[in-house]
C-alpha cells in the first residue's frame, strides 16, 4: 500500500510537472497515466451552441425583417394613390379626392388665428 | 350792386379757394400715407443688426414729439416682452403654413402625373402649380423678414433708441399686412383657379370615360 501511494504521487507530482512546462497539456490532450480535463468538453459545446445561435438570429432578422425594417417604404395605405405597381392613371374619382384633399388642407390654415388682423396693434404690444 | 357781386365773387373765390386747399391737403395726405406704407425693402443678405436697423430708420423716417418719447420709452421694454412671445406663435405658424403648403403642392404633383398617364392635358395644371409655387415662396420669404423684424424688436435697446424701435414695430406691422394679403391671395387662388380647373379635369376625364365605354 505504501509502495502503491508513493508511486501514485510521484506520478501526479511529474504529469503536474508536466504540465506546467507543456501548455499543451492543460488545454484538453490526455495525460497519459494523469487525470483527464473534464471542463474543456462543455465548454467547447457551449461556444459552438452560443455561434450556432447568433447565426440563427442573424439568418432570421435577414429573412423576416429584411420587408419590415427601418429603411423599407411603408405598405401602400388604401388611400394611397400610388399602387404597388406604380402611379395609376387618374379616374374622375381621383381627381375629385386629390381637390377635396387640398381642401381640407387649406381649411386647417386660418388667418384669423394665425394672423390675427391686431396682433401688432398698440393695445397687443402694450404700448 | 357792386358790393353784392363782389361779395359774390369773394364767396366764390372763398369755395374754389376751399376746393383747391382740400385738394392740396389730400394729395399731399395721401401721398402721406403712400410714404408712410411704403413696402420695406429686402435687407441686405448677411447683415448686422445695425444694418437692418439703419435701413428701417431710413424707410420709416419716424418723426417722434418729446411726449411721444417720452411714452414709447417707459413702455417700450413690456411690448419687448410681448414680442418675445409672439415670437414663438409666429415660429408655429411659419412652420405650420410650411408644412401645409407642401403638402398642397405634393398633392397637385402626384394629381398631376396621374393625369398624365391618363392622357389628358396637364399644362394649364401645371402652369397654375408654378404660380402657386411662386405665391407661396413670396408668403415664405415675407415672412421670414417679419420673423427677422420682431427679432430685432426683441434685442434693441429701446429706451436708447425710440426712433428705431418705432421704425422697426411699423416694419414689421407693415410685413404683418403683408402676410394676411398674401395668405388670402393664396387661398383664393386655390379655391377660384387650381380647384376649379380640378373640377374641370375631373369633368374631361369622366367624359373620355363615358366615350370609352360607349365604344
Amino acid at each position: 500500500m505504501d509502495d502503491d501511494n508513493l508511486q501514485n504521487q510521484q506520478q501526479s507530482g511529474d504529469s503536474q510537472a508536466y504540465s506546467q512546462q507543456n501548455p499543451s497539456a492543460q488545454s484538453g490532450q490526455p495525460v497519459i497515466g494523469g487525470k483527464p480535463p473534464k471542463k474543456t468538453m462543455p465548454f467547447l459545446i457551449g461556444v459552438i451552441v452560443v455561434g450556432v445561435l447568433i447565426i440563427g438570429i442573424f439568418l432570421f432578422a435577414a429573412l423576416s425583417g429584411g420587408d419590415s425594417g427601418p429603411n423599407a417604404p411603408d405598405a401602400p395605405s388604401p388611400s394611397d394613390p400610388i399602387s404597388p405597381n406604380g402611379p395609376q392613371p387618374a379616374q374622375p374619382l381621383d381627381v375629385e379626392q386629390s381637390s377635396n384633399a387640398i381642401s381640407e388642407d387649406l381649411g386647417s390654415l386660418n388667418d384669423d388665428v394665425d394672423l390675427p388682423r391686431d396682433q401688432l396693434s398698440d393695445d397687443n404690444l402694450d404700448l | 350792386m357792386r358790393r353784392a357781386g363782389y361779395g359774390k365773387i369773394g364767396l366764390k373765390m372763398t369755395k374754389t379757394t376751399q376746393i383747391i386747399i382740400a385738394l392740396f391737403v389730400l394729395i399731399v395726405g395721401a401721398g402721406g400715407i403712400v410714404v408712410a406704407q411704403t413696402a420695406p425693402k429686402k435687407p441686405p443678405a448677411g447683415g448686422t443688426f445695425e444694418n437692418r436697423l439703419a435701413q428701417r430708420k431710413s424707410e420709416r423716417k419716424v418723426q417722434l414729439d418729446d411726449k411721444e418719447q417720452r411714452r414709447l420709452s417707459s413702455r417700450c421694454t413690456r411690448t419687448q416682452q410681448e414680442v418675445r412671445a409672439l415670437q414663438q406663435v409666429t415660429s408655429r405658424v411659419a412652420d405650420n403654413r410650411a408644412a401645409v403648403y407642401d403638402q398642397i403642392d405634393g398633392k397637385l404633383w402626384v394629381t398631376i402625373g396621374r393625369l398624365k398617364l391618363a392622357e389628358v392635358d396637364t399644362f394649364s395644371l401645371q402652369r397654375q402649380r408654378s404660380t402657386l409655387e411662386q405665391k407661396v415662396e413670396g408668403f415664405n420669404t415675407v415672412m421670414q423678414y417679419h420673423r427677422q423684424t420682431l427679432d430685432d424688436i426683441a434685442v434693441i435697446n429701446c429706451q436708447a433708441d425710440v426712433v428705431g424701435f418705432r421704425a422697426l414695430v411699423d416694419t414689421a406691422r407693415i410685413y404683418h399686412k403683408d402676410l394676411r394679403a398674401r395668405s388670402a391671395d393664396i387661398r383664393t387662388y386655390i379655391i377660384d383657379q387650381i380647384k376649379q380647373n380640378l373640377s374641370n379635369l375631373q369633368d374631361k376625364l369622366a367624359y373620355v370615360e363615358t366615350l370609352q365605354g360607349e365604344a
